[in-house]
């Protein structure tokens, strides 16, 4: 009965997933016009521009979809580097000890006492705005949670037997953590994988939001940027500002139904609630 | 047993002195990083600072004065003598002036940082109240009715982001519907008790929306902890000996389960001047999330830095409040066990 559930949270989950990478894998295919292709400004949705135009007459649809790819592009790359880094930085301190385990530590307490999202919106300010400098700026605010959470189970990996075995037999450090504790943390891992592309899209919506994402390279957060700032929102053009938030929800709803429930109820040390 | 006491005291005293230890190494780093931030950047700093047009209007026309603008950041002098003023300047609470406008930094941002905090600590209150209560009763009856419904309406809102929720209710409750004001914090040339009311009605619908998503994270929360609690054989104990559920509810699970959502809560708090950034944008509220916004969308990096400074120390200060408020409440902390 549970695991009919779970899995059919996994499969409606991926199947949202499916639909957004096919959008941003063939964007330029499926766009109706090219973004350099201006019309009249502000205009109703029609047969013509199903979502209506922009404030500088770019329509919207072609627009969202081609968001579709900046949004999932930084939130998986985002999320591709906080799992790499935080699992790195776990394994070394969960299985070195010493003062190893001391010093990681630290710098992890020290990342993680940071605010994120003020510190984010810092870093992009003072970086030339690029897709990859946000990336980077939403890595190192957020690897620090991974990177506790694999710490604390390597740290009760390596006393079981077939670690130990490993050592007696005098195999190299790199070897074991590579090959024997990797492999079985990867349930963790993947499920971290997960819950961090939802919060790394779920911060780069907040910081193109803010202002800061990079002009021709709209995502969802920037489309509802220009939409506010722009008087989309106060003149209600609904098709204009209604979309990308559809899109952000659903993308990070299927992200959770993934993480949280399709991987989450067979790990249980993988997910705490974070406040 | 008075030696007894001595030797908790001192261990009392050495465990906090840790903890204000770190604190203090926190707020270093964190100035730290705004130095570097600064310095890291490709090119001349000044640049950064005046933007490239301003900053090659006067390269060509007045040298003397890029050097004037270096001297008032301190960014002349070798990098370490720099770190040393910088220091100094922060230490001293000089934060220059912003280049829109040229106020005091200083000033706006303390200006700014009640109104945040009032927003901020309304949506607390209520949200702790709110999610803690809802959250014992779902967790006293796991997967109950109320627990599946409380839990899947929640779950439901963490994967709204915040600023879409809360531009939701604004076009329909202030432009559609003309229930509240459309933005600010209130409405002119009011004094006395009509000025309050304004306020209350301007801070509505944001404190309405942070208190959502708050309540959402508090919900679930105690929720945990109520449930783990519940499980404990002495709760087992208390029920078998026939002491009645309320009491057993209040007694026994509540007061256990308090100490951690109490220091949770004072995390919170912490986070009072940026958590409720986006929605202040949203709803036009002049607070430090407005402040940063406008900042940022104009370059003025004196103003995001000292907002980013403060906001940090703010975080580690309420960290140590909440570290020291758990050593005083529990006493399994003082015996060297630690946890979280």
């Amino acid at each position: 009965m549970v695991k009919k559930r779970v899995s059919r949270s996994m499969v409606a989950g991926l199947a949202i997933l499916t639909v957004f990478v096919l959008i941003a894998v063939f964007a330029e295919l499926l766009m109706p016009y090219s973004m350099s292709e201006l019309f009249a400004p502000y205009q109703k949705p029609s047969a013509a521009h199903l979502l209506g135009t922009n404030d500088i007459g770019q329509d919207l649809l072609s627009e969202l979809i081609l968001g579709t790819r900046v949004t999932l592009l930084t939130g998986t790359a985002a999320a591709f580097f906080i799992v790499l880094i935080g699992t790195a930085i776990g394994v070394t301190a969960g299985y070195c000890g010493g003062l190893t385990d001391r010093l990681l530590s630290a710098l992890t307490s020290v990342f993680m006492a940071i605010p994120p999202l003020p510190f984010t919106i810092v870093l992009v300010t003072f970086m030339r705005p690029s897709i990859w400098n946000i990336v980077a700026a939403i890595c190192l605010t957020s690897w620090t949670s991974t990177a506790r959470v694999v710490r604390s189970r390597v740290a009760q990996l390596k006393e079981q037997p077939f670690i130990k075995i490993e050592e007696t037999l005098g195999q190299k450090k790199s070897v074991i953590m590579l090959r024997h504790l990797l492999p079985n943390i990867s349930e963790i891992v993947l499920m971290r994988s997960t819950l961090a592309v939802a919060s790394a899209m779920l911060t780069e919506a907040s910081i193109s939001f803010m202002g800061l994402g990079v002009y021709n390279q709209k995502s969802w957060g920037s489309i509802l940027y220009y939409a506010f700032r722009r008087n989309g929102v106060v003149a209600n053009f609904y098709w204009w500002y209604i979309p990308p938030i559809l899109c952000v929800s659903l993308c990070i709803f299927a992200f959770i139904l993934i993480g949280y429930y399709g991987l989450g109820t067979s790990t249980q040390n993988g997910y705490s609630v974070e406040s | 047993m008075e030696n007894q006491e001595q030797r908790l005291g001192i261990k009392r005293l050495r465990l906090a002195a840790g903890y204000l230890l770190r604190a203090v190494a926190l707020v270093f780093a964190i100035i730290s990083i705004n130095f570097i931030l600064i310095h890291l950047m490709p090119g001349d700093p000044v640049m950064h600072i005046l933007g490239d047009e301003q900053y090659f209007t006067l390269y060509n026309q007045f040298p003397e004065k890029l050097d004037e603008v270096r001297a008032q950041y301190s960014l002349d002098g070798s990098l370490l003598t720099q770190y040393l003023r910088y220091l100094e300047q922060v230490v001293t609470l000089q934060f220059g002036h912003s280049f829109i406008g040229g106020e005091s930094v200083a000033k706006t941002v303390l200006f700014r940082m009640k109104w945040t905090a009032l927003l901020a600590l309304s949506a607390i209150a209520i949200s702790a109240l709110l999610g803690g209560a809802l959250g014992v009763l779902a967790g006293y009856r796991k997967g109950g009715r109320l627990d599946r419904a409380l839990t899947g309406l929640f779950l439901f809102l963490e994967t709204i982001p915040a600023n879409c929720l809360a531009l939701i209710l604004l076009v329909i409750f202030s432009y559609k519907l003309h229930w509240f004001p459309v933005g600010g914090m209130v409405s002119g040339r009011l004094s006395g008790w009509p000025r309050v009311l304004s306020v209350l009605h301007h801070m509505a619908l944001p404190v309405l929306v942070l208190s959502l998503f708050r309540t959402s994270s508090n919900f679930l929360l105690m929720k945990s902890y109520v449930s783990q609690i519940r499980d404990e054989d002495y709760i087992v104990v208390a029920v078998a000996k026939g002491i009645s559920r309320r009491h057993v509810l209040f007694r026994h699970v509540l007061k256990n389960a308090l100490v951690p959502f109490v220091t949770t809560i004072c995390l919170q708090v912490g986070h009072i001047l940026s958590g409720s950034m986006l929605i202040e944008v949203v709803f036009s509220w002049k607070g430090m999330g407005t402040l940063i916004y406008d900042a940022v969308n104009n370059r003025d990096y004196p103003t995001v830095q000292m907002c980013f400074l403060l906001i940090a120390v703010c975080v580690v200060f309420f960290n140590f409040v909440s570290d020291m408020l758990c050593m005083r409440i529990d006493p399994r902390i003082q015996d060297g066990v630690q946890h979280g």
